[in-house]
Formats: structure tokens, C-alpha cells, sequence
């Protein structure tokens, strides 16, 4: 009577504190590749969003010097030849970070914001004078630097809120509560089959008990 | 619905405004592809995914073109005209932008 399945009730508590100890040392080596993982795409999407403020800079030091026969529309053209990859690999890599974290990746907005508006400015540079150039020069810098202060600090919190400030209660909660909406019919079954195994197991653990009287 | 997809119906690696930038530029392909299929089609797909580095010339072009130089209405391009990429969701944005800027700047012309 005071067994189940053939198991005493001391081997089956035993066996099942072994399983769910190695769950959570399974999900806690997860938990700890999954938040370095994020750290180091947060990493490349900044060092992108640096590496195209600095082309920026190159390109509007050496434009209105260096080519001087050109077409205002082909400079664009070499402009967004050597900007649009580090747009387009920041973009690529915020949305990376979609799957492989929790964090919300940056707009789109902003990404589309970058690709429009700052080669819409660098056409107002192209066209200014070189009398009026170096304000125009410090409109876009400054423009940029804005969005991409927003665009890191909107990074930097989403890590910290995810990974930094989240304790590993709440994290194990958020990883269960993620299990359930992602599988809500197979924690239904599994409930339902534990509730009807304890429904019928209950009166021999009843039983069990008073057999200890 | 008509489905462009850009990297197989076009060019890998579209690149330009005018043809003399390139061949696969945003002009040859709005004048030989985009619109003849707008033409012949209630809804047309352009999917860009494949390559990542549309300029904003070619997109200017290609879609800002349609309104800008081709006579279609923004409200007629937003009914029959659909635009993707998979990864870079940006691009369908700058599309759209460059429409509803062509937009605004044939409405200015024409006032």
C-alpha cells in the first residue's frame, strides 16, 4: 500500500528532486547563455549605429572638397553605398534580438528615419554653399547623435529591464508563464492527466496514512 | 494577386536612380516592371526580400516614381500596391514615405 508504482515514497520524492534540480540547473545555464547572447547582439547593434555616425562624419568632411565636378544625385548615390549596410546590419541585428532575447527590438521608425531623412539632409549639405555648409554639417550631426542616443538608451534599458534588474524568481516565472501561453493546451492535458492520476491515487494515500495509526 | 519579387524577377542587387548608374536601376525598374504589372493586375506584391541595401534612390525612384512621373493617384498605389521585406521592415517604410512625399510635392506643383 505504501508504494507507488512500485516505488516507495521516499525514492519517488528523491527521484523527482533530482529531475527538477537538473530542470533548473538546465534552465538556469539557459537563462545565463540566453542573457550574454543578448549582451553581445546589443553590443554589434551599437557598435553599427557608431560605426555609421562615423562614416557620416568621414563623408560630410570630405565632400564638398572632394568632389567638386560631381553630380549633387551621384554623391547621394556613394553616400548610401557606404552607409545603407550599417543601417541595414543595425536593423537586421535589432530585430535578431526578437528571437534570441526578450528584448524589443528598435523601430523600424528608426531605421526608415535614417535611411530618409538623413540622405534628404545630406542632399540640403550637398546643395548648401561651403559658406553655409558647416551649419548644415552640425544639424545633421546633431540629428544624429539624438537618434542614436535614443536608439542606444532604448537598448541599454530594454537589457537592463530583461536581464539586469529581473531576479531569477521572476525570471523563472516569466519562463513558465512563457511555456504556458506558448503551449496552453499541453500544461491543460498535463494539469488535467495530474489531477485525475491524484484524484485516484488519493484514496491509497489516504489509506497510506492511516496505516502509520 | 501579382507577386514581384525583386532579386528573382529583377536583379539580385538592384542598384541606382537612372539607367546611366545601372541597368538594374529604380527607373527601369518601375517603367518595366512595376508598372505594366500595376496595369495588369487589381494587386501587386513587391517583395524585396533577398538583398538588404535598397538605396533611397532606387526606392525614391521605383515607388515615389509611380506617383511622381507615372500618374497614379497615392490612393489608387495604396489599394493596389503591397510591399515587404521579411527582415528589414524599415525598407517598407522608407517605400511608403517616398510615395507619400511624392505625393505631397506633385500636390504642391500642381497648386
Amino acid at each position: 500500500m505504501n508504494d507507488f508504482f512500485g516505488l516507495g515514497v521516499g525514492q519517488v520524492g528523491t527521484w523527482l528532486l533530482v529531475i527538477l534540480g537538473w530542470l533548473l540547473v538546465v534552465w538556469n545555464s539557459n537563462r545565463i547563455a540566453g542573457r550574454s547572447e543578448a549582451r553581445k547582439i546589443c553590443d554589434q547593434v551599437i557598435a553599427q549605429l557608431n560605426g555609421l555616425r562615423d562614416e557620416i562624419s568621414k563623408f560630410l568632411n570630405e565632400s564638398h572638397d572632394a568632389y567638386p565636378q560631381t553630380l549633387p544625385e551621384d554623391v547621394i548615390l556613394y553616400a548610401e553605398s557606404r552607409l545603407t549596410s550599417y543601417i541595414s546590419f543595425a536593423e537586421f541585428l535589432s530585430q535578431q534580438l526578437r528571437a534570441v532575447s526578450y528584448i524589443e527590438p528598435l523601430s523600424p521608425t528608426i531605421f526608415s528615419r535614417l535611411r530618409e531623412d538623413f540622405m534628404h539632409d545630406l542632399e540640403l549639405f550637398m546643395a548648401s554653399s561651403r559658406a553655409d555648409s558647416l551649419l548644415q554639417k552640425a544639424k545633421i550631426l546633431n540629428s544624429l547623435n539624438d537618434t542614436l542616443l535614443i536608439s542606444a538608451e532604448h537598448i541599454e534599458k530594454e537589457y537592463k529591464t530583461h536581464y539586469t534588474d529581473m531576479g531569477v524568481i521572476k525570471s523563472l516565472g516569466r519562463t513558465l508563464g512563457d511555456f504556458i501561453s506558448r503551449y496552453p493546451r499541453s500544461v491543460g492535458l498535463l494539469i488535467a492527466a495530474m489531477a485525475l492520476i491524484g484524484a485516484y491515487r488519493s484514496s491509497y494515500f489516504v489509506l497510506w496514512c492511516s496505516s502509520f495509526q | 494577386m501579382h507577386t514581384i519579387t525583386v532579386v528573382k524577377d529583377w536583379f539580385p542587387a538592384p542598384f541606382g536612380r537612372y539607367p546611366r548608374h545601372s541597368p538594374y536601376c529604380g527607373q527601369n525598374f518601375r517603367t518595366q516592371l512595376l508598372v505594366p504589372a500595376l496595369n495588369a493586375h487589381d494587386l501587386v506584391h513587391v517583395n524585396l526580400t533577398g538583398y538588404n541595401r535598397y538605396g533611397r534612390s532606387f526606392m525614391d525612384e521605383s515607388f515615389g516614381g509611380l506617383v511622381r512621373d507615372e500618374g497614379f493617384s497615392f490612393e489608387e498605389i495604396k489599394r493596389k500596391l503591397k510591399i515587404s521585406h521579411d527582415l528589414l521592415p524599415s525598407l517598407e517604410e522608407l517605400a511608403w514615405d517616398r510615395l507619400k512625399k511624392a505625393a505631397e510635392d506633385t500636390a504642391n506643383k500642381s497648386r
